[in-house]
């Protein structure tokens, strides 16, 4: 019985020395599960051979397989695995003593002759009839979104990542893994922050006004495909890493100092913080997503809730030279590995 | 033999926290149980032994508040004040 209920997605993470080599999964991942799609696409070749047809063979050259992975109602312990494709490797340090509130700090290197050394990880997916993995899958976007509803309705942080990995082999899951521990990502605690330089990020709130937001995140990861004995991609690049942000702000004056900010130019500092609950008697589950550049847009008047004007802002980042930085990300959750 | 989840986060879906051989079997979950003993997510509950993660649960419940059961002395009478008097709180052996 192929039944949607019974459907899952589990990862694994790979050996960073033997990336591409199929791991058995480790972690359940919450969300719901995609339309699972090929690995490959049948090509006929454009023949004449003297018959009244197109063709009269197929061939399959090369494999790759990519997917979108949505969690819907995102949670602190997946963040983790979804940042190790900016910095891979990473081992977090736990802030309170035995109190297992792990901070991970998983900002991407910008400069040259340093890998973020990104992590790469085996997905399983599939139903009770059949299960599928896909190794060597590395996250080329990471969508972070959100908004605050207007009433006692759920505000979820939707966290979407789209994967490419060398190719998908029917196989069965790995079995009997654990359901995750899962702090919800909750929009209504998402703060904002703007300051004008990176030494002073996370200082000055834009208290009251944030009404939805939603964090693109390109990795830059790239399959390299090279000519080889085999079908799937034969390694990885890693390119610029380019981070966007949308936000919805109730009209206020604070609101418009960002127009005026998007009309001289100026850099900008922005932080989105989102804090869970205590952990043990330690600090909170915390996450919080820095982006350096500037307002693209900003469009007072771009929205309307019931009478009242909202605006829409967009950032985009640039490296900012002063500070060196371009974009960090933070986790403080419960979890020591994934 | 009794088994108790031991790993990380909320359970194996389809598997209680306790469950033993048998009534994995009964449930259909016996392979599942397998498996989740051998990737270390369950592991056996050895009667007795204070080191084990169910004994020490055991253990550290508080103890129940003892029982009192009520003992009238003789037949009640039409005096409620009386029948009051007469009648003594004893704590169960």
């Amino acid at each position: 019985m192929a039944a949607r209920f019974f459907s899952k997605v589990q990862i694994g993470k790979e050996d960073p020395g033997a990336r591409g080599t199929a791991v058995a999964a480790t972690k359940i991942l919450l969300g719901k599960v995609p339309a699972v799609k090929s690995d490959r696409k049948p090509t006929i070749p454009d023949e004449n051979v003297g018959i009244r047809a197109r063709g009269i063979r197929s061939v399959i050259h090369q494999y790759l397989y990519t997917n979108t992975l949505s969690t819907e109602h995102g949670y602190f312990q997946q963040m983790p695995w979804v940042f190790g494709s900016l910095k891979g490797g990473v081992t977090p340090a736990e802030q309170t003593p035995a109190q297992s509130d792990f901070l991970w700090t998983q900002t991407p290197s910008l400069v040259t002759g340093v890998s973020n050394n990104p992590d790469s990880s085996t997905i399983e997916l599939g139903d009770d009839v059949q299960a599928f993995e896909a190794e060597f899958a590395m996250l080329e976007r990471i969508r972070i979104s959100g908004q605050v509803a207007q009433g006692m309705e759920v505000s979820p942080v939707n966290v979407e990542v789209d994967f490419f990995s060398r190719q998908l082999t029917p196989t069965t899951f790995t079995p009997a893994l654990s359901l995750p521990a899962a702090e919800p990502l909750n929009a209504k605690l998402a703060r904002l922050y703007v300051d004008t330089a990176w030494a002073g990020i996370g200082s000055s709130e834009l208290a009251n006004i944030l009404r939805g937001f939603d964090i693109e995140i390109l990795t830059g990861l790239h399959p390299k495909f090279a000519g080889s004995g085999a079908k799937y991609f034969n390694g990885f690049g890693e390119g610029i890493i380019t981070a966007t942000a949308n936000f919805t702000l109730e009209g206020t004056s604070a609101a418009d100092a960002l127009f005026d900010a998007q009309q001289a130019s100026t850099f900008q500092a922005v932080r989105l913080q989102i804090n869970g609950g205590a952990i043990g008697t330690g600090v909170n589950h915390s996450l919080k997503i820095d982006i350096g550049g500037v307002w693209e847009d900003v469009s007072p008047l771009g929205g309307e809730d019931r009478g009242d004007n909202l605006h829409t802002a967009t950032l985009v980042d640039h490296y900012d030279s002063t500070g060196a930085k371009l974009l960090q990300v933070a986790t403080i959750t419960n979890v020591s590995s994934y | 033999m009794k088994y108790t989840f031991v790993g990380d986060g909320m359970g194996i879906p389809g598997l209680p926290h306790e469950i033993s051989e048998e009534e994995a079997e009964q449930q259909g979950v016996a392979n599942l149980l397998k498996a989740a003993i051998e990737n270390g997510s369950y592991v056996a509950i050895v009667q007795g032994d204070p080191t084990s993660p169910a004994v020490e649960a055991q253990m550290e419940e508080p103890p129940t508040s003892p029982a009192t059961e009520v003992q009238v002395e003789g037949p009640p009478t039409d005096d409620p004040a009386e029948d009051e008097k007469r009648t003594t709180k004893k704590r169960k052996e």
